[in-house]
């Protein structure tokens, strides 16, 4: 296993220059295409080709990159349906942007992300995923991001009909979508859910205990199902209890492969720097050098051996 | 020898300039009472921008109270809660802003006065390897 571990590190190390953009590639293309599938209302957004050179785009650029594109498109999309909603959908990102994302932009990702895993059906992947890499502050974002996830949701619950009924003036669908967000049930039992799974991953996964974050992962899927299930009890909401315990499980195993590469791996890539002094320039490749901190006899002679050939 | 140690010298201070540092550095041209100011000042814009589009979206939604109310001639209560939410609102963030900034500026200083102490080194070795070059260059001529 630490092998193994070793042998993936060492292959990211070297060829991270086209791993990263490969991972980035990917993701930027479920969010983008998962947008479309949720909202797809306005049309020239859902042409396959412009998506694959978005994810492209996205590809070679920053990971904020992502969130940017992914947000510029469901404001379009809303657009779309019409200029009130496309309007609701541009003050409510820029209310978010304003006071919360301005102070942590690492965590942008998350915005454009919970909206993706949430319409795939896996809501749980985002707060797990934010316990496990970030700070309990992440809470916030967990909020924050639901709370874009909610209105889009309000948005194909009340807008859209809304829309297809002649007889409603702009002022009544804006009325409505505000009305939708403000007097949502669902929206609390989900903002409370994910602030407290990010907050229990977090704590557990901080605490120092042996396999703390497969601890954090296990509890903290049991705590959405639960935290989801007693909320909507109280509030008189009833989740799909089949998409949410197989959600919920699906969650947990991206959960335990994310952990893996980030916890296990632990990876990081080379870097490339360009410089020069009076006599040349120099370009550098910064391989960073990968030791395995290990209990066991046997794979501590492997990696004695391995630093002494070195 | 020599020159390897300057090349891996040169090396760490690349990796501090041309990635994390180059915040660091930009941050370090403002002294700390400039810098926390500037982005204070930012911030205040920032958050009535944000605090005007949170209340237009709940005038917005509560536009019948606000006509009844407007009707009655009894505005003097609304516009006192806005005003002390709006006070409120700035508050907080103008609280969290100095925080965030002073923090950031204290270990941006600390990371460049490492950086500074890394560039003397490298300083250093370039002196030591000039006057190597010229008391080679002397022997070679009295040789």
């Amino acid at each position: 296993m630490l092998a193994f571990r070793d042998k993936l590190k060492n292959i990211y190390a070297e060829n991270d220059l086209y791993i990263l953009p490969v991972i980035k590639y990917a993701v930027a293309l479920f969010t983008f295409i998962s947008i479309n599938q949720i909202l797809g209302y306005m049309e020239p957004l859902n042409n396959m080709i412009l998506v694959l050179v978005l994810s492209a785009f996205c590809a070679i650029f920053p990971w904020n990159t992502i969130p940017l594109i992914g947000v510029i498109m469901v404001i379009l999309h809303c657009f779309g349906l019409g200029l009130e909603v496309g309007a609701c959908a541009a003050v409510l990102y820029l209310i978010l942007l304003i006071f919360y994302f301005r102070f942590v932009p690492g965590d942008g990702l998350a915005l454009t992300l919970t909206t993706a895993t949430c319409g795939a059906g896996f809501p749980g992947i985002v707060p797990i995923g934010l316990g496990l890499m970030r700070g309990p502050v992440s809470a916030l974002t967990a909020v924050c991001s639901t709370i874009a996830w909610v209105f889009i949701t309000v948005v194909k619950e009340v807008a859209v009909p809304m829309k297809f009924a002649s007889d409603s003036s702009m002022l009544d669908v804006v009325r409505a979508v505000i009305e939708g967000m403000l007097n949502n049930k669902m929206l609390l039992v989900n903002v409370v859910t994910c602030a407290a799974v990010v907050l229990i991953v977090s704590l557990i996964r901080s605490s120092g205990i042996s396999w703390s974050w497969e601890i954090a992962i296990v509890v903290g899927a049991i705590a959405q199902i639960g935290l989801t299930l007693a909320l909507g009890n109280i509030l008189e909401q009833k989740p799909d209890m089949v998409s949410l315990l197989a959600g919920t499980g699906v969650a947990a195993l991206i959960s335990f492969i994310l952990a893996f590469f980030v916890y296990n791996v632990d990876y990081k890539g080379a870097e490339h720097y360009q410089f020069e002094d009076d006599e040349f320039v120099y370009y550098v490749k910064a391989i960073p050098k990968n030791r395995s901190s290990v209990a066991d006899p046997a794979e501590k002679a492997y990696t004695e051996e391995e630093e002494y050939e070195e | 020898m020599e020159n390897e140690k300057k090349l891996h010298q040169m090396i760490r201070v690349v990796r501090f300039e041309q990635k994390a540092g180059a915040e660091d550095l930009r941050i370090n041209k403002y002294y700390r009472r400039d810098y926390v100011a500037f982005a204070m000042i930012r911030n205040f814009f920032i958050v009535t921008i944000g605090y005007g589009l949170l209340l237009g979206v709940l005038l917005l939604y509560y536009m019948d109270f606000l006509l009844n109310t407007l009707k009655t001639l009894n505005i003097k209560a609304p516009l006192v809660a806005i005003f002390a939410g709006y006070l409120f609102v700035v508050a907080i963030y103008t609280v969290l802003v100095y925080t965030i900034c002073s923090l950031r500026y204290h270990r941006a200083q600390r990371r460049v006065k490492n950086y500074y102490r890394e560039l003397k080194t490298l300083r250093d070795l370039q002196k030591l390897e000039e006057m190597r070059a010229q008391t080679y260059a002397e022997r070679e001529q009295e040789g």
